[in-house]
């Protein structure tokens, strides 16, 4: 069999996916000699932008006209797109105050004399083209990338447990930062993969690698509130890597339950 | 004299560097004359997306900035949030972080050396294009 054809691309972001490509170290030369690279412009300099691709991976926001066009580009190209990182997925931490005009954040940010600057919300990137497969992460995990290349090179796409950050943190037996101490934590929100990174060195989940399928926002919303978080700092934790995702959930259910609570006070 | 030199110098998408850029030049009678740098990616506004945030997120935000060197950026914002607040830190914690400076230096320039840099220098267009030519080489700086 031929070796796929492979592109890899940034769009508006820290690079951080596909420097977590590059940390493989030692399997990426095995990954190098499986795969024809044909574009990665962050590790090579013989890019070749014609040619069909049978996969394409694709890192970051779309954050600028040039970004939608590279990424239309790539789409009309590739046979498979995946996107990688939670900034492709979600929209990560630049999509986290799509609520506020990007004019006025260009004018907090760069004063008036900056009208050069691209002023485009920062969107996922099925927000404008089809995706096969999403893996979120940030950054993605290795073992998952390589799990994930692995899968592709058989002609299928991996199956990762649906499970979350909390599960993992359990299975490590660690003392529970939400139920000992407090603290507004992510982790039954958030798909599993890190191995409960932060909750397993006393730093609460922050939720980078964006939610897991039919999350339980309102059940988490109203466990945060029974240890006297308040709303506002619960929707700052939840409002930070996939903020599209989480923050209507949470309004609703911030909502209902100021309801019920202005009920029972009438009762 | 030095001959006059007409020439336009085009890096459309300027390879293996994080970020995305490019630049033209003119020279026209051996003076610049003109210089476009372009850069492709979006802003990201992070000055705008901490306000209002708590003080203890606040690093782990602002170290998505570049993923090379992530935890500067996680100890500039520490120390920022530091001196905002007037807290003051122990000779433990600073040793610490020195290390972790240090560590991150070490990272940052093996990786710009071997993986950025090396094929410019060797005439090869990546780190993996040199596995054939220099296994060991290559093997090492990955």
């Amino acid at each position: 069999m031929d070796k796929p054809r492979v592109g890899i691309y940034g769009l508006t972001s820290c690079a951080g996916d596909q420097l977590a490509i590059l940390n493989c170290e030692d399997e990426l030369i095995k990954l190098a000699s499986l795969l024809d690279i044909r574009s990665w412009v962050m590790a090579q300099s013989n890019n070749d932008e014609e040619t069909a691709l049978d996969i394409a991976f694709v890192e970051g926001v779309i954050g600028s006209e040039k970004d939608l066009e590279t990424l239309q580009q790539v789409r009309s190209r590739a046979e498979l797109l995946v996107a990688i990182g939670t900034c492709a997925v979600w929209g990560g931490v630049s999509a986290m105050k799509n609520n506020l005009s990007r004019e006025r954040m260009r004018e907090m940010v760069y004063g008036d004399r900056a009208e050069h600057i691209d002023i485009r919300e920062a969107l996922p990137v099925k927000a404008a083209v089809d995706v096969e497969y999403e893996l979120p992460g940030c950054p993605i995990e290795k073992e998952q990338f390589l799990t994930l290349v692995g899968s592709l090179l058989h002609g299928d796409l991996p199956e990762f447990p649906e499970s979350t950050v909390c599960s993992e943190c359990k299975m490590k037996e660690n003392e529970c930062l939400l139920v000992h101490r407090h603290e507004a934590c992510c982790g039954p929100l958030t798909k599993a993969g890190c191995g409960a990174r932060c909750p397993t060195l006393n730093v609460p989940c922050l939720g980078c690698h964006g939610p897991i399928e039919e999350a339980h926002y309102n059940a988490n919303f109203r466990a945060l509130r029974s240890h006297q978080i308040s709303k506002d700092d619960i929707m700052k934790k939840m409002g930070v890597f996939a903020s599209p995702a989480w923050m209507p959930n949470v309004l609703v259910e911030a909502e209902s339950l100021e309801k019920e609570q202005e009920y029972a006070q009438e009762d | 004299m030095p001959k006059k030199i007409n020439q336009a110098i085009d890096i459309p998408h300027l390879g293996r560097v994080e970020g995305h850029g490019g630049i033209h030049v003119e020279i026209s009678d051996g003076e610049i004359s003109k210089v476009d740098m372009a850069i492709y990616e979006g802003s990201r506004y992070y000055e705008v997306l901490i306000v209002g945030k708590h003080f203890a997120e606040v690093p782990q935000i602002v170290s998505r900035v570049c993923a090379i060197c992530s935890a500067d950026h996680t100890l500039a914002s520490q120390m920022a949030v530091e001196d905002a607040m007037g807290i003051k830190i122990t000779p433990r914690t600073r040793l610490m972080r020195g290390l972790l400076l240090h560590g991150s230096m070490v990272e940052s320039h093996a990786l710009h050396v071997f993986a950025l840099a090396l094929p410019d220098l060797l005439g090869y267009p990546s780190l993996l294009t040199m596995v054939d030519d220099y296994p060991e080489a290559a093997a090492m700086g990955l």
